[in-house]
């Protein structure tokens, strides 16, 4: 008994050993730092995702000289006002960078299963599940009379409970010299000209330059960019609760997509990585026509392009659409530890300094006082088309299903869209097979 | 205490006993809970926000519907699997052969080989990925430049396959080489001196002497291989993602992105459960086999 | 003419492994030298071998910055603890088992190599859950609510022990079997006891197979970055190869890739083990060679 006590003994040691070991680096680090590891009262501590930038996030933007981009002037100064504002109150914040889309996803639902929630939860696509299954608490009033409801996120009972920061539409972005070099000086309306205008401009290119298509990326940034197209047919993937994928409409819609991807240099209309394509576009310019959001004229600029801009052409006898796209959605999880600090960070996020950082990047505010005052963007012609879009309410996200919604749109974007474009399968083959296994994952 | 009174086995027992217990129970503590409660979930619907509802045998229903190509990932596993562990420890055994050779600068060769398992996946992969890229990646210029039309690699599910084996081979190739140079090495040279005064020819030696005195690490190398191939996912997530369309998807993949990332945690637990009951199934049938043979050989 | 035949399979040998070698070696090589680009040199490169026309040290000096060396003691620190004790269990348990008769002995090694094929992703998320309710830590109560528990918590990539390093267990298990009784013996008739004979005969004797296990555990654990990434979000108290796992997924969703800074810290994150590999390379073999003659 007394080797099984001392045994024990050494076990709970070596471990307590080990913590203390641990602590006390980590107190050498803080100092080294100039951090204050403060044992005062003042212990509450918020944690933040995505909204401002980490030390990390700075850092990369400095080495590459893009601290004063649009982008990182909100991610910026957000942090540095919360930061300050947040102390005022005797409390802490944390912005802490665990990546966008899927990564976030993982982290934020991981830690409201633990019954850990951060105290802010940001997303883009899965923030309308969250609203659905009821985990966030409702906005108070004056964020939502502050902001246009386009930009909010309803449960099931209609209370608004998350808000974007920002907000935008699709645009069709064209390089003036490659149209020219084809002999074309105007955009395309139709996608009959989109695609013989295309067509033209990857035959003058011979292989140097090429026209241009719908990407079909394998994630969320293809479905995102495919969708208008969809809902221009006057259809979507699920339309009122019922599947639409069969729907004739849409197998039409896909089958030009698949027929615009010719006109992209092999395996960059669905490679995992979008990158590369915007790359193409602003700075090796072989690339006549991207569909981007509108902050596509800011990165146009900065890389001192002839570019244009233009609606997304239409079909035959289609009606208008979009889809919304880099909605920064904000919501305050019911698990947050001080949900009014917590509302106080999404105050600062739409005030009116921080906010109309946006406009310099061709985004829409979701601020109802910078829309109503439309001399402050009328003159930048992308953003006028992107606001007008937005804030009438009839430009909606992507679709969502009513559970699964995350491996529905796998399948979706995978087996749909990137097939489309890799294989030269039917389309109603292609549609069918995954047809059935969404279903099954609706049942 | 009168310890010298005890048997010497209790005493022995007393010992075993208070080694094992503890870390059985260490161990337990940090697994065992997470277990109950990851196969908990399987019979439940549980999407990480709202609690868990139960919804029986469900879950297993789907999982052997075709339509839900749960089978279908878990065929792909099994073949892919057996492909790359078969490759791989055929190669390795070769190399291990040549390792084993007196030469001048083996040690080099020793150490380059092992070199990929030291480096980690997620970065070993990227230079793949870099690689492999359609437009910028060094393969592509390279057909290029040779007069060869490029190769859109992540469109073809042949070419996914294969570089997902080359780069599993690639990485576990020089390990498995080790422990079968290890296996070499521990044969008693006497046997072989013995088989060539016999008359022996080279290839003799390798089927009688060589061979049955690697038998336990081949039976390591294997074991330990299928239960490795039957869990691999990060390959397959960092060099294919599953592309094209999901043709390269295998069942682990698919618990990993149910599991971690899209939080059906419900068939994720479904899901591993099986493969897991699965993998224990082949691991046993492995061993009888491999147990049955000695036996009838030491007999 | 058998002079002749010796010299060609001689240069067969050395062709054929210069061959293997460079295949082995080539990411590496290609790792390094992409290491030192620039990101928009690199990017447009597409060559096989990625020759910068500046060589460019700034990626790498980056991992001695103070953020990029807090990660890499991390990891050591990690590393180190956990190869000691998968060590100290395999030679504690493993010597038990195998020289020791006692009641259930097959029960526990039955569930050691069960536990081997539990996929491990279906513990991931319960494991999280499990790690954030401990009661009492990280401010929670008796039941497990009210704070993060070990979530974020430095401690978090230290306590958990998962049962897949009970392997190990099994191999120094088999090792001891093959081994000749007579030194213990010999050890037993001078009164030795049991922390003396693990001490001074057991692990003096079987440093081979010891560094085997050592070497396995420890890149396993160097290179393991699901677990420090899903438990710490703050990477200061993370390790290299989670935040390698951070930056690659943050470069893969805006602005360029930046690969050069991925494999630069690629490259040194696998120096370490590297050199530990090179220590022990000897050793390895012969712990195998240990292992492998019965069975």
């Amino acid at each position: 008994m007394k080797k099984f006590l001392s045994l024990f003994g050494v076990l709970l040691l070596a471990v307590v050993f080990l913590a203390a070991c641990d602590d006390d680096t980590d107190n050498g680090y803080d100092d080294d730092n100039g951090e204050v590891a403060d044992a005062s009262a003042e212990d509450i501590r918020l944690v933040v995702p995505y909204l401002g930038l980490t030390d990390e996030q700075i850092e990369a933007a400095e080495s590459l000289g893009e601290m004063d981009t649009p982008y990182n002037r909100f991610m910026y100064g957000l942090r540095r006002e919360a930061e300050s504002a947040m102390a005022d109150q005797g409390a802490e914040v944390e912005f802490v960078d665990w990546g966008w889309a899927e990564s976030l996803d993982q982290q934020q639902r991981a830690l409201i299963a633990a019954g850990d929630a951060p105290d802010i939860v940001v997303g883009e696509i899965f923030m309308p599940t969250y609203a659905a299954e009821d985990i966030l608490l409702p906005l108070p009033q004056d964020i939502v009379d502050a902001v246009n409801p386009s930009f909010l996120v309803f449960n099931d009972n209609d209370q608004a409970v998350a808000v974007a920061a920002r907000a935008s539409v699709f645009s069709l972005f064209y390089n003036r010299d490659l149209l020219e070099a084809a002999g074309f000086d105007s955009a395309p309306t139709t996608w009959d000209e989109f695609q013989m205008m295309s067509d033209a401009i990857t035959e003058a290119g011979n292989g140097e330059f090429f026209g241009g298509g719908v990407p079909s990326f394998p994630h969320a940034g293809g479905a995102l960019r495919a969708t208008p197209f969809f809902r221009q047919m006057g259809t979507d993937f699920i339309v009122d609760g019922e599947l639409q994928l069969e729907s004739q409409e849409l197998i039409e819609t896909l089958y030009f997509i698949r027929a615009m991807n010719h006109n992209l240099p092999l395996g960059l209309g669905n490679s995992a990585s979008e990158d590369p394509m915007w790359n193409a576009f602003e700075v090796e310019q072989n690339i006549a026509f991207v569909i981007n959001g509108t902050w596509q004229a800011g990165g146009a600029e900065r890389n001192d392009m002839n570019w244009g801009v233009a609606p997304l052409p239409l079909p035959a006898g289609g009606v208008e659409g979009n889809c919304l796209v880099a909605a920064m959605y904000m919501a305050v999880p019911r698990g947050a530890s001080h949900p009014e600090l917590s509302f106080d960070i999404i105050r600062l996020a739409l005030s009116e300094n921080l906010s109309e950082i946006w406009l310099d990047d061709s985004v829409p505010s979701p601020r109802q006082d910078i829309i109503d005052h439309t001399a402050r963007w009328s003159d930048n012609e992308t953003l006028a088309v992107a606001i007008e879009a937005v804030s009438t309410g009839e430009v909606s996200g992507l679709a969502t299903f009513p559970q699964n919604d995350a491996q529905i749109w796998e399948i979706i974007n995978t087996q749909i869209l990137a097939r489309t474009t890799m294989t030269n399968d039917p389309i109603a083959t292609i549609v069918a097979e995954a047809s059935a296994q969404i279903q099954s994952l609706l049942d | 205490m009168a310890l010298k009174r005890l048997s010497r086995e209790k005493r022995e027992a007393r010992i075993a006993y208070m080694i094992i217990i503890p870390f059985f129970i260490y161990i337990a503590f940090w697994n065992l809970i997470p277990l109950v409660q990851g196969i908990f979930y399987g019979f439940t619907n549980f999407n990480a926000l709202s609690p868990p509802t139960w919804v029986g045998l469900n879950n297993f229903r789907r999982f052997f519907d075709p339509v839900n190509q749960y089978i279908t990932l878990l065929w792909r596993q099994i073949w892919m699997g057996v492909l790359a562990l078969s490759i791989n420890t055929v190669l390795s055994f070769f190399i291990g052969l040549a390792l084993n050779a007196k030469m001048k600068g083996r040690g080099f060769f020793r150490v380059s080989v092992y070199i990929p398992a030291v480096a980690a996946v997620s970065v070993t992969t990227a230079v793949f990925v870099s690689l492999l890229d359609p437009i910028n990646g060094g393969l592509n210029r390279f057909l290029i430049s040779v007069g060869q039309n490029p190769i859109a690699w992540s469109h073809s599910q042949f070419w996914m396959v294969f570089w997902v084996i080359v780069f599993f081979v690639w990485r576990n190739v020089g390990m498995a080489a080790i422990i079968w140079l290890g296996g070499l090495q521990g044969i008693d040279p006497a046997l072989h001196e013995a088989a060539q005064i016999d008359g022996a020819s080279k290839f003799q030696r390798l089927r009688y002497v060589t061979l049955p005195g690697l038998r336990f690490v081949a039976g390591y190398i294997i074991l330990t291989g299928i239960i490795a191939v039957m869990q691999m996912f990060d390959v397959v997530m960092f060099i294919s993602a599953g592309n094209p369309f999901g043709q390269t998807d295998v069942l682990m993949y698919r618990i990993y992105r149910y599991g971690a990332v899209h939080f059906n945690l419900g068939m994720a637990g479904t899901s591993s459960t099986i493969l897991g009951a699965l993998t224990l199934v082949f691991a046993v049938i492995y061993l009888r086999f491999n147990f049955k043979r000695e036996e009838n050989e030491h007999a | 003419m058998r002079k002749t035949g010796r010299i060609i399979s001689k240069m067969a040998w050395y062709i054929v492994m210069l061959f293997v070698a460079f295949i082995m070696l080539y990411p590496l090589i290609f790792s390094l030298l992409a290491g030192l680009n620039t990101r928009q040199e690199f990017g447009h490169m597409g060559a096989l071998f990625p020759v910068p026309s500046v060589p460019q040290f700034q990626n790498l000096l980056f991992m001695f910055s103070m953020r990029g060396l807090r990660p890499l003691l991390n990891t050591f620190l990690r590393t180190g603890w956990y190869t000691v004790i998968v060590c100290m269990m395999a030679v504690l348990i493993g010597y038990v088992m195998a020289r020791y008769k006692f009641k259930g002995k097959n029960f526990f090694l039955i569930s050691i190599l069960a536990v081997q094929v539990i996929p491990g992703v279906l513990t991931l998320i319960p494991g999280f859950i499990f790690m954030s309710q401990l009661p009492f830590v990280g401010g929670n109560n008796w039941r497990g609510y009210g704070g993060s528990g070990l979530i974020n918590n430095p401690l978090s990539i230290f306590l958990p022990l998962g049962w897949g390093f009970l392997i190990w267990v099994f191999l120094f298990m088999q090792t001891m079997k093959s081994m000749p009784k007579d030194f213990e013996e010999a050890a037993q008739l001078d009164g030795c006891g049991f922390w003396r004979m693990i001490f001074q005969v057991i692990i003096p004797m079987n440093k081979p197979i010891i560094a085997v296990i050592a070497v396995n555990v420890a890149l396993g654990v160097w290179n393991d970055w699901l677990i420090p990434f899903l438990y710490v979000t703050d990477m200061q108290h993370s390790t290299l190869p989670a935040y390698l796992g951070m930056l690659t997924s943050q470069l893969q969703q805006f602005g360029e890739n930046d690969y050069p800074r991925i494999f630069a810290m690629s490259t040194v994150a696998t120096i370490p083990p590297l050199i530990i590999f090179l220590f022990l390379q000897r050793h390895i073999i012969e712990g195998i060679a240990s292992a492998g003659v019965k069975g």
